[in-house]
C-alpha cells in the first residue's frame, strides 16, 4: 500500500482500477526481473513488438479513407522503426543481461535514440517518431491506453500525466470514477470539468504515473486529495464509509438549505447563481438551490465536439439551458477558447504562440474569427426567446472592444429582424472584469456594460504575473493579495455607483475563506460551482454583514499578503467562536 | 570475400527524408551481405533505420560499403535505389 498527496479538486471518494491515459514521455519505472525469467521477459518484449505492428496495421486500415498516403507512409516508416535490428538487439541485450523489465528496457535504449538525434536539428525533427513508437510498445507491455477514453468500456480511475480539456470533456461520468493528475493546480481546466461532471479529482500528485500500473486498485479522495494505491483492506472499508458520510451529509445539506434564503443574520439578500458546462447542469444547478446561471462557460461546447458546433447545436444548447432554469436567468459567456483552452478542430490549427496567455485567446479570438462568433450570437439570440438569456463577454480591456462586440450583436439581430426570426430586442450585454486594466478602469465600464462578471481566475493571474498551472509558482497565485482586493472592491464600487449588478464567478467565490472578506467589499451575488452552493448559503446565513464590513476594512488597511491573511482567519475565528 | 563500396552523390542542399531511408533499409534487409552506408564521420548500419537516421546530421555524398556473397548484386540494386530516391527533383 503506497500513499500519494495532491490537490484534491473535486470532493467524493471513489475505488477502482486504474486505466492510464499516457501522454509522450510518461516515467517508466525502472523494474528488474529475476534472471531465470529473462527468457520469457525477451519472448513478452517480441510478442509486444508484434503486437504494436499489428496495432499500426490496423490503424493503417482505419485512417487509409482519411489521410493521405504520404501520412500512412509514416506507419511504414514506424514498423521499420519497431522491427529495427539494432533496436531489437539492444533492449533484448539490456533485459538478459541488466536483466530490465520489457518496457524499462524499451524505455531506457528509445531515450539513447531521442538523445542522440536531439544533438542536431536536422535530426532532432523525428523525436517525436521515436516517442510515437516507444509509446505504442509500452501500451502493449503496460496496458495504457490511447487516451481514448470512448474506448471505455466499464468504471475505472483514470490516472494522467496531464490531461487536456479536449479529453476530459469527453469523460462520461459512469464509466470514470475519478481522476488522478500528475500536473495541475486547484484552478485548472480539470479540476474544473471533474467538479461540473461530480467526479471526484486529485491534480498535482508527482509522482503518481512512474508508480502505478494499468489494472492496479487505487482509493481516491477528492475531498482530502489523497490517492492510495494498492489498499489494504482496513484502508478500503474506512474510505467507504468516508464516501457513505458524504454523500449522507451532502443530501442532508442540500435538503436543510434548499428552501431557505440566502440572507445574511442581518437581513441582507445574497443572490446565489450556479456556474455551468453542460445545459444539463442546469438540473444539478436548480437541485441545489441556484437562482440562474450566473456563467455558462460555452467553450465547453467546442472542446467536447473538437469542432466548431453548428448554429442548430448552439441553439440547442442554450435554449435547453434557458428553458430548465426559467424565469431564472442565464448569463451565456461566448467562447473563452485559445491559451489552455485549445479546440483543436474548432478553432482551426492552434497558431504558435510564444505566450497563448497574453495572446489571441478568448474575446480577441472572437475577433479573430468573426464568422465563427456570428454564428454563436446567432443562436444565443435566437435562443434568448425560450428563457431570460444574458450575454457575457470575457476578457475586455478596453472600451472599444466593447463597443466592437455589441456591434456584432446589434448587426446580428438585424440580420435576424430581416429574415424574420425572432429574438429578444433588449438582450442584457455584461463583460467579465478580469483583465486588471477592465478593473482599474471599471467606473468608464459601468456606463456601457449593463453587469459586470469578476473572473477571479485570470483576474489573480494577470494581476501578479503567476501561472496558476505552473507548480513552481503556483503558490504564489493569491486570491487575498491587497492588489487583487483593491481591484475587487474598485470594481464592486463602480458598479455600485453605477446601478450596475456585479457578481463573481470565479473559483474565489465559491471559497469558503473569503466568503466574509467579499461580502465585507460589497459583493452580492456569488456564481459558483452548483455543489458548493448549499455550502455557501449556510455561511452567508451564519454572517452579519456588519461584522463583515468591519474584517473587510481591516484587511483593505493592509499592504502585506500575510497580515492581510491573518486578520482574515483569525477575525473570521473569532466570529465562529461567539456565534 | 571481396569489399564491394560505391559512392552515391547526395545533393547537399537536401535533408535526408524518412521516406527514402526507409526504402533503402527495406531494400537493404534483403541481402545477406553486410551494407555500411556512411557520410561525413558517421557510419550507419544500411539494414537498421535508427542508425540510417542519424546520417541526416553530416553532409556530403553518402557512402556505400558491401561485405559477403551477393555483394556485387547488393551494390548495384541499392546505388540504383538511392539515385532514384534521392536525387529526384
Amino acid at each position: 500500500m503506497e500513499v500519494f498527496k495532491g490537490i484534491g479538486v473535486s470532493r467524493g471518494v471513489a475505488v477502482g482500477d486504474v486505466f492510464i491515459i499516457e501522454s509522450e514521455r510518461m516515467p517508466v519505472r525502472r523494474r528488474t526481473i529475476p534472471a531465470d525469467q529473462a527468457d520469457a521477459e525477451v519472448e513478452r518484449y517480441e510478442a509486444a513488438v508484434a503486437a504494436a505492428i499489428a496495432g499500426i496495421h490496423e490503424d493503417q486500415e482505419r485512417l487509409a479513407p482519411k489521410l493521405g498516403d504520404e501520412y500512412l507512409a509514416i506507419f511504414e516508416t514506424h514498423i521499420r522503426m519497431l522491427d529495427d535490428r539494432r533496436l531489437c538487439d539492444d533492449i533484448i541485450d539490456r533485459i538478459r543481461t541488466e536483466h530490465m523489465a520489457a518496457e524499462a528496457a524499451v524505455d531506457e535504449v528509445l531515450q539513447k535514440y531521442v538523445r542522440l538525434l536531439f544533438e542536431d536539428p536536422s535530426t532532432a525533427r523525428w523525436v517525436s517518431d521515436i516517442y510515437d513508437v516507444q509509446n505504442r510498445l509500452h501500451r502493449v507491455l503496460l496496458g495504457r491506453s490511447t487516451g481514448d477514453v470512448r474506448e471505455l468500456t466499464h468504471p475505472v480511475i483514470i490516472v494522467a500525466e496531464t490531461l487536456m480539456p479536449s479529453q476530459t470533456v469527453g469523460f462520461d461520468r459512469d464509466n470514470v470514477l475519478a481522476i488522478a493528475m500528475e500536473e495541475g493546480g486547484a484552478t485548472s481546466h480539470t479540476a474544473i470539468i471533474a467538479n461540473a461532471l461530480g467526479i471526484p479529482a486529485v491534480v498535482g500528485v508527482r509522482g503518481l504515473t512512474a508508480d502505478v500500473r494499468a489494472g492496479d486498485r487505487v482509493v481516491i479522495d477528492g475531498g482530502a486529495g489523497e490517492v492510495v494505491v494498492d489498499p489494504d483492506d482496513t484502508t478500503l472499508a474506512k474510505y467507504v464509509e468516508i464516501e457513505r458520510d458524504i454523500v449522507e451529509s451532502d443530501r442532508r445539506l442540500v435538503d436543510e438549505q434548499h428552501e431557505l434564503p440566502a440572507e445574511t443574520l442581518d437581513g441582507r439578500r445574497i443572490t446565489l447563481y450556479a456556474n455551468i458546462e453542460f445545459p444539463l447542469e442546469a438540473h444539478t444547478a436548480l437541485e441545489n438551490g441556484a437562482e440562474g446561471i450566473g456563467l455558462y462557460r460555452t467553450e465547453y461546447l467546442y472542446l467536447e465536439k473538437g469542432r466548431e458546433p453548428t448554429e442548430e447545436e448552439h441553439f440547442d444548447a442554450y435554449r435547453t439551458a434557458a428553458e430548465l432554469m426559467w424565469p431564472r436567468p442565464v448569463v451565456i459567456r461566448t467562447f473563452d477558447l485559445g491559451a489552455d483552452k485549445m479546440a483543436g478542430a474548432a478553432t482551426g490549427p492552434a497558431p504558435a504562440e510564444p505566450n497563448p496567455f497574453l495572446g489571441c485567446r478568448s474575446l480577441r479570438l472572437c475577433f479573430e474569427r468573426p464568422g465563427m462568433f456570428r454564428t454563436q450570437i446567432r443562436a444565443i439570440l435566437r435562443a434568448s426567446v425560450h428563457g431570460y438569456i444574458k450575454i457575457l463577454f470575457p476578457m475586455v480591456m478596453s472600451l472599444g472592444e466593447l463597443t466592437r462586440a455589441h456591434d456584432v450583436v446589434e448587426d446580428v439581430r438585424r440580420e435576424l429582424d430581416a429574415e424574420g426570426i425572432p429574438c429578444e430586442s433588449d438582450i442584457e450585454i455584461g463583460m467579465m472584469i478580469e483583465v486588471p486594466a477592465a478593473a482599474v478602469m471599471a467606473d468608464s465600464f459601468a456606463r456601457e456594460a449593463d453587469f459586470f462578471s469578476i473572473g477571479t481566475n485570470d483576474l489573480i493571474q494577470y494581476t501578479l504575473a503567476v501561472d496558476r498551472g505552473n507548480p513552481v509558482v503556483s503558490h504564489l497565485f493569491q486570491p487575498a493579495h491587497p492588489a487583487v482586493i483593491k481591484l475587487i472592491k474598485h470594481t464592486i464600487d463602480a458598479g455600485d455607483a453605477a446601478g450596475v449588478p456585479v457578481s463573481m464567478c470565479g473559483q474565489m467565490s465559491g471559497e469558503l475563506a473569503y466568503l466574509v472578506l467579499l461580502l465585507g467589499l460589497g459583493l452580492r451575488q456569488f456564481s459558483t460551482s452548483p455543489k458548493v452552493l448549499p455550502e455557501l448559503k449556510r455561511a452567508i446565513r451564519s454572517i452579519r454583514l456588519e461584522d463583515a464590513r468591519e474584517i473587510a476594512a481591516e484587511v483593505l488597511q493592509e499592504a502585506d499578503i500575510d497580515r492581510a491573511l491573518d486578520i482574515l482567519t483569525t477575525r473570521q475565528q473569532e466570529l465562529t467562536d461567539t456565534g | 570475400m571481396t569489399t564491394h563500396s560505391a559512392e552515391i552523390p547526395v545533393n547537399i542542399e537536401e535533408n535526408l527524408h524518412l521516406r527514402p531511408m526507409q526504402l533503402l533499409v527495406e531494400a537493404a534487409v534483403r541481402f545477406q551481405c553486410d551494407l555500411i552506408l556512411s557520410r561525413g564521420q558517421k557510419r550507419a548500419d544500411a539494414k537498421s533505420i535508427l542508425d540510417v537516421m542519424m546520417l541526416a546530421a553530416e553532409q556530403g555524398p553518402l557512402q556505400l560499403q558491401a561485405n559477403g556473397a551477393d555483394a556485387p548484386q547488393a551494390i548495384e540494386a541499392m546505388t540504383a535505389l538511392l539515385h532514384k530516391e534521392l536525387n529526384r527533383e
